[in-house]
């Protein structure tokens, strides 16, 4: 009880609830402009979190994503554009409600189903991750290490089709992890010490930099192509006669919880992703829906159906609270975001897992609360700009770019805060990331695996080394731990399991050319 | 692509290769310092070199393919359109960060800040890189640095005295963070408004006086110029009052200090 009024404390004052509220706001308009993601957003927002102490800190950064997350629907149901790759599933129907002249009815469906998926996972969150990291106790070395690896299988089903180059990305990750002082022996790993000796290199590359180049430059300029667009004429968005009525959404409970469900299983599972949540929550809603549509009572989906909105928002926000179950409890990041998100817990010295629910349970509470909050201010701003969300969509590129790219250079500057020299050298690390990232999204290689390689690096090495000590060179060690066992097979099921897919689907796009060829 | 990534982890695979192989006290069995790094090595050629065989020989025979059912051009025959508007301003905008980067210390965070916002937003409201353009511009480049040095130098000016008095009269509202940079933000705010509404209303004119003379591209460059001057002494100046006044993050002041 102590505890959990000790979480309230850390998140009840007001400057946390003022930082929740930027945080949320943030994230809308940031998700509502094409192109700028949820991972994005934290990224840039992650030197100021640093700055704030670090409940509040997270408090922000989970109310970007928060934010980011409901704030992609805007453009899918306003202009058929995705704000993310999430929101694709979005714009089946919300689009069509748009060109019927219910955008308005279209965005409230989307809030609150945004709110259904955001409580209904954090109350399964707060019901799961205690348990999962309770049972991480039994973990030693072997089983971290195994962990670990299953981690960077992630790599596998986030790559899609580009398995060898998301390999090769999440490689060139842990490589650059591997940079600096070895933890263990401190053996300096630095190519051309000479040279890099002198510089911050020999402390390795920091996480907020990485994270700032890979995902906030690199879309800048990858976004370049996007100035010369034009402008366009947003939609009118009217409330007269089309504010849908609470019992509407009553009745779509059944559909509200298998999509809760689908969303907080999906995105429990490492690297599945949303998209496929919000796809399957989707078909699952058509499902459901086509007996009454053949009754004559309401559109069919595709064609403006408010379920066609609801059901795909509420697996794409129940991914969020998934997504966190297995990073808080396992220190594994569910997707991108929430790497990020880990990134930003280890800068502030807190490592997820069992030592997370045991030594800072207040700060486990308070990040519950923050994301409790978050929703809450979710559904206020969102309903509150709902007529203010056309003009945000009119942001002329060419003022949003050197706004992204000069926030991202200074966010990196200002991880290290009062050491110029270290700090300027950091703004270097996340220009030339941001360059690299640039040049492989132009070649379709997948910037994800760097994170996970980042991240998962430290952890991979320390462990495996320790294994190997205790187990005296032995490396049966892995096959005679049933836990590292499990973990070892769930590895090689998971990279299987992306193999085949990957192979289905190429094997489909064959069959598919063949036929347009013929 | 996949061909410098090869280079790049037979680089790295020589690298670790040179690691000190040193293993923890009293640990015989422990793998070393150069045991993950020389493994990742390996993962890395092993990839990259599956992406080089793939590209050259089952991509090209693919693309050879797709070219002749399709009737596309070979590679080297769109070679000259490879520099298009985009890749200009994508080569600009690299050049002028690593500019900013190398001289952040040097010459501070004011004039850098403001002459990279200026010009990025200029050049990408005006879609690509003209040099002649470029040329006109240097004026109001040096006049909006030398407006957003003046303006950021009589505000840290007044903040020096809010606080300084915040010390005699014993007032530690005056001194804290956000009671700081919100003083910035209100005496910036006034000082700015008046002269934007003295300002916009000229620049206005200007691109009006363009259009009718039927000047298109100088209408374009008036708006462009405007939006930029605007855009880069406002963000400046915020982004100080956040990252220093707020965070207290040192922004070195360079030839300013």
């Amino acid at each position: 009880m102590t505890e959990f009024l000790s979480g309230v404390a850390l998140i009840g004052d007001p400057v946390t609830i003022l930082w929740i509220m930027f945080g949320v706001c943030f994230g809308i308009v940031l998700g509502a402009i094409p192109g700028l993601t949820a991972t994005m957003g934290i990224a840039l927002m992650l030197p100021l979190a640093i700055q704030l102490e670090t409940a509040t800190g997270m408090a922000m950064l989970l109310s970007v994503y928060s934010g980011a997350i409901i704030g992609a629907s805007v453009p899918a149901i306003l202009l058929g554009i995705p704000g993310n790759p999430n929101a694709i599933a979005t714009i089946y129907d919300g689009y069509p409600l748009t060109q019927q002249g219910r955008s308005a009815e279209a965005l409230i469906g989307a809030t609150v189903g945004s709110f259904v998926g955001g409580i209904g996972s954090l109350i399964l969150l707060a019901l799961f991750a205690p348990l999962i990291a309770r049972f991480t106790l039994r973990f030693g070395p072997a089983e971290r290490a195994a962990l670990a690896l299953v981690g960077l299988t992630i790599i596998a089903s986030i790559s899609g089709r580009r398995l060898a180059k998301g390999i090769l990305m999440g490689a060139f990750g842990l490589a650059l992890a591997f940079l600096g002082p070895d933890r263990i022996t401190q053996t300096m790993r630095l190519p051309l010490p000479s040279v890099t000796m002198g510089t911050p290199l020999a402390n390795g590359i920091q996480l907020v930099p990485a994270l700032i180049g890979l995902f906030g430059i690199s879309q800048a300029l990858y976004d370049i192509s996007r100035v010369k667009s034009g402008t366009f004429t947003p939609p009118q968005v009217s409330f007269r006669g089309s504010i849908p009525k609470p019992r509407i959404f009553v009745r779509m409970w059944r559909m509200m919880v298998e999509s809760l469900g689908i969303g907080t299983f999906i995105g429990a599972i490492p690297g599945a992703g949303a998209s496929i949540a919000v796809f399957l929550s989707y078909q699952r809603a058509q499902r459901r829906r086509a007996p009454a549509v053949e009754g004559g009572e309401a559109p069919q989906l595709g064609s403006g159906a408010l379920e066609g909105v609801v059901a795909p928002e509420v697996a794409n926000n129940a991914c969020k609270g998934g997504a966190l179950i297995p990073a808080l409890s396992l220190g594994i990041p569910g997707d991108a975001a929430t790497a990020v998100l880990l990134g930003a817990l280890l800068i502030q010295g807190v490592v997820p897992g069992p030592t997370l629910f045991i030594d800072e349970l207040p700060l486990v509470y308070a990040i519950l609360g923050s994301l409790l909050l978050a929703n809450v201010f979710m559904v206020i701003f969102q309903l509150a700009g709902i007529s203010v969300f056309p003009k945000v969509l009119t942001t002329p590129v060419p003022i949003l770019l050197p706004l992204i790219l000069v926030f991202s250079l200074l966010g990196s500057y200002a991880v290290e805060g009062r050491a110029i020299m270290a700090a300027s050298f950091n703004m270097g690390v996340a220009l030339v990331l941001g360059i690299i990232g640039y040049f492989l999204k132009k070649n379709d290689y997948p910037i994800a695996p760097i994170v996970l390689g980042l991240i998962l690096g430290d952890m991979l090495e320390q462990n495996f080394r320790r294994a190997m000590r205790l187990a005296r060179g032995d490396y049966t060690v892995f096959l005679r731990s049933p836990i590292a066992l499990a973990f070892l097979v769930l590895a090689v099921v998971s990279v299987a399991y992306a193999l085949w897919s990957s192979r289905r689907h190429s094997d489909d796009s064959d069959t598919t050319h063949g036929e347009a060829d013929d | 692509m996949p061909l410098a990534w090869l280079v790049f982890s037979i680089a790295y695979l020589l690298f670790s290769l040179t690691i000190e192989e040193r293993r923890m006290p009293g640990g015989d069995w422990d793998p070393g310092s150069a045991a993950l790094p020389t493994g990742v090595a390996v993962v890395m050629i092993a990839c990259s070199a599956y992406l080089v065989l793939k590209e050259n020989v089952v991509g090209a025979r693919d693309s050879k393919k797709r070219r002749a059912v399709n009737g596309e051009s070979s590679p080297g025959e769109t070679r000259g359109r490879l520099f298009g508007a985009t890749e200009r301003l994508i080569i600009m905008t690299v050049l002028l960060l690593s500019a900013y980067v190398l001289s952040f210390r040097t010459v501070g965070f004011v004039i850098t800040t403001t002459v990279m916002l200026l010009m990025l937003t200029y050049f990408y409201s005006l879609g690509d890189v003209r040099w002649e353009p470029a040329f006109k511009f240097a004026k109001p480049l040096g006049l909006t640095t030398v407006f957003t040095v003046l303006v950021f130098h009589l505000g840290v000016t007044a903040l020096r005295w809010t606080r300084y008095f915040g010390r005699i009269w014993e007032l530690d509202l005056l001194r804290s963070r956000p009671v700081s940079a919100l003083i910035g933000l209100v005496l910036w705010a006034v000082l700015l408004l008046p002269m934007f509404l003295y300002i916009r209303p000229k620049l206005r004119r200007r691109r009006e006086a363009a259009s009718e003379a039927g000047a298109l591209a100088d209408a374009a460059q008036h708006r462009a110029l405007s939006r930029a001057m605007i855009l880069s002494v406002i963000t400046t100046l915020a982004l100080y009052l956040v990252f220093q006044q707020l965070f207290r993050v040192a922004l070195p002041m360079g030839v300013l200090g």
